[in-house]
């Protein structure tokens, strides 16, 4: 399959006043064209922070402190910001913010925020068409044409939605990265918006990143999983290798999984796993899941896991479970 | 189960004007915003009472208005078997010490600048409890209570030195600190991490058996309404659509609104990528302000008929089991497909 993505080692650190923070440490994946990669993890695992860095745009005092990052092959970690915003993004990388609904300039109709952006990137592109290509995207995310001449505050939070996903696809870009796209949105919204992803899908055939920390939403969404913690990826699989399984998973994942309430199987103990994420100002020597793990070992503690192949397609970082 | 009824609530309301000043003296129509338009409900003493619903459902104002942090425009609050609408300054004081709250955002819902015995304490000192040397003791206590240990080393600290969900169990320490019969918990957990929010739950469920304990549980979130509370209300634009017992409601639900709002649910487990999501809803919420004409779900619902608009709207109808729903053409329904 192609490698549209492919991350190697990435390392990005936060350089702070009061030392430096190891928030993505060496992390490797790819992502094939077509495909949808969830990465899971909850406050403070790196998941974001990693999705800054495939832009180029960690937040600063956030900077690319290693590794590589390939888009078709060539190697954005190494571009300079003029090269990022004329080559990269919006054309081959795009992205949909958390909470960006709630970021729509005011006083900016939807029509003309997106031609700002278009004309930005592609300053030569003709009126008409780019009126066109607008409504044809507003369409295509389920909003009518009307909406073009429309301010934020006059969309719901639903609709909002709908334009920022339209934002982040109608240049075209070869993958879309969506950092937690129906987090504070309705229930019932929520599934309107997956259905609207699941129906994107087979239509534009982009490869996508889904950033979240429900595992519920990326089930829906993502054909792979990635799992991060403390900075590192603690497993990668396809969504069948690790939904519904007992063993042969990464502690963690094992606990997260055990700690999400089921709607239609009512359980009377719901796991949790005690303890807080390691502060990564000074990260732990060994395994970063050694402290709150049920299934340690002596060596865990004193040696980081590599993260190995346990079936095909299914990587785990772990001493005891690969 | 038992029959002893610690909270009532008869067809409560909340109006909010929409205009206000110049503009609402001089207006013909007064416009309001029925953010709870006649609700009733009763919660039995040692229960969870979850109450369901999106944004708009008027949920967080029933539990405001529970508090009494809000005054009703009608109906009756009845705790205890006394009411409590109206009360004022004294009386109202007095039922504070009965009825706490925790909210849903552990970063906005405690002072910066206090420490956290200045948190723990301020209540006792409100209601001018104990010395302080008892607000000392009982402090440490109720940190050890919500497994927040050694408690010496945290009271001296500011909030911004402890996780969410370490600043969420102060919180829940502060909620019980006056020994409260209800608590009123408005999305306790949803801003917590997933792998500490069973933890806080559990917390909260053993609290409830130390203390006889009610809560009152609001939350958009049916999972773990599910797992935490006993019985539920689904709310819709100010009104209860249906009500019951958790597991009746969940499994067996009736009203359109409530069958929307399961099917739309997600859940972690495999095999979902390919399936849409069976939501059988259209259209968006309507204006509080503007409240649809007979049963108020009908705009958006995909099996209303004449009648639906047309009749006057439609009172809860019991359908046995303690389970009730506002659906008057539930006869004709179709099945419930459960996309599970």
């Amino acid at each position: 399959m192609d490698k549209i993505l492919k991350i190697e080692n990435l390392k990005v650190y936060y350089y702070t006043s009061s030392g430096i923070v190891k928030a993505v440490d060496d992390i490797s994946f790819d992502l094939s064209k077509g495909e949808t990669l969830g990465l899971v993890g909850e406050s403070g695992c790196g998941k974001t922070t990693t999705g800054f860095a495939l832009l180029g745009m960690p937040t600063p005092p956030g900077k690319i402190a290693g590794g590589n990052i390939f888009i078709e092959n060539e190697n954005i970690a190494r571009f300079s910001e003029i090269e990022l915003r004329r080559k990269i993004r919006w054309k081959k990388i795009s992205m949909v913010f958390q909470g960006a609904m709630n970021c729509l300039t005011p006083v900016y109709t939807v029509g003309n925020l997106m031609l700002e952006t278009l004309f930005q990137h592609y300053p030569d592109f003709d009126k008409k068409e780019a009126n066109k290509k607008i409504i044809k995207y507003l369409n295509l995310v389920g909003l009518s044409d009307d909406i073009f001449g429309r301010y934020p505050h006059e969309l719901s939070g639903g609709m909002k939605q709908r334009v920022v996903i339209a934002m982040a696809l109608f240049l075209e870009p070869h993958i879309v990265i969506l950092d937690e796209p129906t987090t504070g949105l309705d229930v019932v919204v929520q599934a309107q918006i997956l259905n609207l992803i699941k129906d994107l899908k087979q239509k534009i055939n982009v490869a996508s990143i889904f950033i979240t920390h429900d595992l519920a939403t990326e089930a829906e969404i993502a054909d792979r999983l990635c799992v991060m913690y403390g900075g590192k990826i603690m497993e990668i699989g396809l969504n069948e290798q690790i939904y519904g399984r007992n063993e042969g998973i990464h502690p963690y994942t094992e606990k997260l999984l055990k700690a999400t309430p089921l709607l239609h199987h009512k359980v009377d103990e719901l796991s949790f796993i005690p303890g807080t994420p390691p502060d990564l100002l000074n990260p732990p020597k060994g395994c970063r899941f050694y402290d709150r793990c049920h299934v340690r070992i002596d060596k865990c503690k004193d040696q980081e896991p590599p993260i190995k192949e346990v079936e095909k397609n299914h990587y785990i970082a772990c001493w005891v479970r690969s | 189960m038992n029959n002893d009824i610690i909270l009532k609530v008869e067809n409560l309301k909340k109006l909010f004007p929409v205009q206000h000043g110049l503009e609402a003296l001089i207006a013909k129509e007064k416009k309001y915003v029925h953010a709870v338009d006649g609700i009733s409900f009763e919660v039995k003493r040692g229960e969870t009472f979850a109450i369901i619903g999106e944004s708009g459902s008027g949920k967080t104002t029933t539990g405001k208005l529970i508090m009494r942090l809000l005054e009703p425009t009608d109906g009756k609050i009845i705790f205890n078997d006394k009411d409590i609408t109206h009360i004022k300054g004294k009386e109202l004081k007095e039922y504070r010490r009965m009825c706490q709250m925790i909210f849903q955002d552990p970063y906005a819902s405690m002072n910066p600048r206090f420490k956290i015995k200045k948190v723990l304490y301020e209540p006792l000192i409100i209601h001018r409890i104990g010395d302080l040397k008892y607000r000392e003791d009982l402090s440490k206590e109720l940190l050890r209570n919500v497994k927040i240990v050694p408690p010496e080393e945290y009271l001296d600290r500011f909030p911004h030195m402890l996780s969410g969900g370490q600043r969420q169990r102060v919180a829940i320490a502060r909620g019980i600190s006056l020994k409260p019969q209800i608590v009123v918990a408005d999305e306790p957990v949803s801003m917590i991490d997933l792998s500490t929010r069973a933890e806080i739950l559990a917390m909260m469920r053993s609290l409830q058996k130390d203390m006889n304990l009610t809560y009152i549980y609001i939350t958009h979130d049916l999972s773990t309404a599910r797992y935490f509370a006993d019985r539920v209300a689904v709310m819709y634009l100010g009104k209860i659509v249906e009500m019951g017992n958790i597991d009746e409601v969940i499994d067996n639900p009736v009203h359109p609104y409530t069958r929307t709002l399961i099917n739309a649910v997600c859940e972690p487990l495999p095999g979902k990528v390919k399936v849409f999501k069976d939501i059988k809803i259209k259209g968006e919420i309507p204006s509080a302000a503007k409240i649809p004409s007979g049963c108020r779900f009908h705009t958006r619902c995909l099996f209303a008929k004449e009648e639906c608009w047309e009749k006057e709207e439609p009172q809860l109808i019991d359908i046995g089991n303690g389970h009730s729903h506002s659906c008057r053409r539930y006869k004709e329904l179709p099945e419930f497909v459960c996309n599970k």
